[in-house]
């Protein structure tokens, strides 16, 4: 049909006609576009960012420290001190089945030097099952302490990015000899950046990791300073804090009810508070987006609405020289569905950018701060699906309702609206 | 060709209605002139809107070549609207965007037109009404006179056998609506037509008699606004008042509340000399000529 072919391009010449009006439109949804998602990336970001600094320290860890017994318990007197031992990795693990992995720690402050320098650092004796537990990913190149490196003892450290950069002025430095205590050390690996937001002694950019048996060479007391655990199931953190307690009380002697023989700190319990925040967050940033989608939705549904009322008489007129009802509605529809995607695709091209180039801003690790959490967006599709269902169908109904209704009246009834 | 019986047209507005027609009943016939007059407020435009399907009546019916035009479906009535009907406004109605060609080539691009086909009608329209030169500009560049031409055109484009000119000359200076008219009449007359088919039924609202020497007139009633209680009443207690523009030989010398409507409709075609009107329209100074007509 012939008509096929002419009318889409008269609605075009028309649309062009009428674009400074359309312009308005187009930017509005641009606008309104770009500063809901790039609200909701930012806040995506930051929410991520918080789990990603909780996680820091490490994945779903308990901790066990010694203490004091606070009262009597089997003819022994309170106030004895309960040390941990390095035994007690394994006589836990064999009694503990819902143990996933368990590691020593101990730690002083000792002298460290290389290349001429010296520092004071904490230097660690763990195993490999710590890395596992507390986030110690190694940068390209190097690796965290390994079950052959603590059983043979070898003379190998895991060492703080910070730690690198003091001693070398450069991170890439696997292989190179580190001496503590005088005795050396080689590098095997080098901590990668990470946010941290909680920690014991300091961050773990600053922090040396020695084999087990390596450590007790430079540091002879028998005594640890604490049991790392990690449960199979999150859930089985408390029941785990209870059965370490019975188990430590059977050895050694204590009351399994008393809180201060051992102390614990359960970073799962923690994450509990943590996820409500997280929630709190992600809560508050969801009903700010709809606050702001509605606002938006109102402005820009107003405008389309106020555009396609104004053109009541135009529509009369067309009415009165014989156009059909899908011919006027056709149109509005189509520029509305035209007027929207131009100024939805140009807000989500901006912001995809933004976003994308925000991202590419380099974060301060050594003490980082609210750029930490605001310099790492992240871009939902989710949200942006989200978003042009619910504002294309407001703007579609603002867009077309009013033609729909005028070619639905007789056409005097558009025709008398000025 | 148009039959109208019993139209009624009441406007509702909160508690008050308005009775625009009551129960109008009359024929028109291929080619004929009709001027439909009365004072502002006696329904013209309302009937003239009605037999130009832009509004549907309240009650009665409307017959369009035989076919009962309220039984028509929407898209059915803009295709009369389209193929059978032009319309020509007071306030010109011209799309403010559109070019002069624009607006003309409209009503041929709805009915589906080639190209072609609608080049060559713009072309000649154009032509018709003095108005080529001026073929790209939108109507904001344009004179009253100009604007109400390229109406005229916009309503010729697809050969309707029906021409409704509701007061067309309302808004224009007199010479500019002496202009209007002569194109009017000239088109009806079968004289410089751009119409293809000869003698379209031209059916022209006027609230005054200028044209009333040498065409037909039909009874306009005023409208009254009584509370939708007091619907019903008969007419002497809600004080409309009927009146009539007429000729003075044609007038009913019976009553004095003649209902000429047919009888006068269908004397038009006797009484009209268009050949003489045109000769004596030349001579006729382009004057005030707007309230020849006395109201009975």
């Amino acid at each position: 049909m012939a008509m096929n072919a002419t009318l889409p391009r008269f609605f075009w010449s028309e649309y062009r006609k009428r674009h400074k009006r359309a312009a308005l439109i187009t930017f509005a949804l641009f606008w309104g576009t770009l500063s809901i998602l790039l609200l909701m990336a930012f806040g995506q970001g930051m929410s991520t960012q918080f789990r990603v600094a909780f996680s820091g320290l490490g994945q779903t860890l308990i901790m066990v420290y010694g203490g004091q017994t606070s009262v009597a318990f089997e003819g022994l007197p309170k106030g004895r001190q309960i040390s941990l031992y390095p035994e007690d990795v394994d006589y836990l693990r064999d009694r503990v089945p819902e143990i996933l992995y368990i590691a020593p720690e101990s730690y002083s402050y000792l002298p460290l030097s290389a290349g001429g320098k010296e520092l004071n650092r904490n230097i660690h004796g763990t195993t490999a099952e710590f890395g596992l537990m507390r986030t110690q990913v190694p940068q390209l190149g190097g690796r965290f302490l390994n079950a052959d490196d603590v059983a043979e003892g070898r003379k190998v450290a895991f060492i703080g990015w910070k730690v690198a950069t003091d001693l070398f002025g450069s991170a890439d430095v696997v292989g190179r000899t580190i001496v503590i205590n005088r005795i050396p050390f080689t590098v095997i690996g080098v901590l990668q950046k990470k946010i941290q937001d909680s920690m014991y002694n300091g961050p773990d950019a600053e922090q040396v990791y020695l084999p087990f048996h390596a450590y007790q060479q430079i540091d002879n007391r028998r005594r640890i300073n604490q049991i790392h655990i990690q449960p199979r199931e999150p859930s089985q953190s408390k029941l785990i804090e209870d059965r370490v307690k019975t188990l430590l009380g059977r050895k050694y002697r204590f009351e399994p009810g008393d809180r201060y023989a051992t102390s614990f700190w359960n970073t799962i319990e923690d994450a509990k508070e943590g996820m409500a925040i997280f929630k709190g967050i992600e809560l508050f940033l969801g009903i700010i987006g709809a606050l702001t989608l509605l606002i938006g939705a109102v402005g820009v549904t107003n405008l389309m609405y106020a555009a396609a009322k104004e053109r009541t008489k135009e529509i009369g007129i067309k009415l009165a020289i014989g156009a059909r009802r899908r011919t006027i509605v056709g149109q509005f529809f189509l520029e509305t569905v035209f007027v929207f995607a131009k100024g939805t695709f140009w807000g989500f091209i901006t912001a995809f950018n933004i976003v994308h180039l925000v991202r590419l801003a380099p974060i301060n690790y050594d003490s980082f701060g609210i750029e930490a959490y605001l310099l790492r967006p992240e871009f939902s599709m989710r949200i942006f699906v989200a978003y042009i269902v619910v504002l294309g169908a407001l703007c579609f109904l603002s867009g077309i309702f009013p033609a729909l209704r005028a070619s639905r009246a007789n056409p005097i009834e558009s025709l008398r609206y000025e | 060709m148009i039959e109208l019986e019993g139209i009624t047209k009441v406007y509702r507005t909160g508690s008050q209605s308005l009775e625009a027609l009551r129960g109008i009943t009359l024929k028109i016939g291929k080619g004929e002139f009709v001027s439909v007059m009365g004072p502002s407020g006696s329904g013209k435009s309302t009937l003239m809107n009605i037999v130009g399907c832009l509004d549907t009546p309240t009650a009665g019916a409307y017959l369009l070549d035989g076919d009962e035009v309220g039984g028509l479906t929407f898209d059915e009535l803009a295709a009369v609207r389209n193929r059978k009907i032009g319309f020509v406004f007071q306030n010109f109605n011209l799309l403010p965007y559109a070019t002069a060609w624009e607006n003309i080539e409209l009503p041929m691009l709805f009915d589906g037109k080639n190209g072609k086909k609608r080049r060559e009608r713009v072309t000649e329209l154009l032509n018709a009404v003095g108005l080529f030169d001026w073929r790209d500009h939108r109507p904001t560049e344009l004179s009253g006179g100009q604007q109400q031409r390229i109406a005229l055109a916009r309503a010729l484009a697809n050969d309707p056998p029906i021409l409704l000119a509701d007061e067309p000359t309302g808004n224009l200076d007199s010479k500019s609506g002496e202009e209007i008219m002569a194109i009017l009449t000239d088109l009806w007359s079968g004289g410089r037509t751009p119409l293809r088919r000869p003698g379209p039924a031209l059916i022209t609202a006027f609230d005054s008699l200028r044209t009333g020497d040498y065409h037909g007139v039909i009874l306009g009633r005023a409208a009254r606004v009584s509370p939708n209680r007091e619907e019903g009443r008969d007419e002497k207690s809600s004080g409309s008042r009927p009146f009539c523009f007429c000729r003075p030989d044609l007038r009913d010398p019976d009553g004095p509340h003649p209902r000429p409507e047919l009888a006068v409709l269908q004397g038009l075609r006797r009484s009209l000399r268009p050949d003489a009107s045109r000769g004596r329209r030349r001579d006729a100074p382009p004057g005030p000529g707007q309230n020849r007509g006395r109201p009975l």
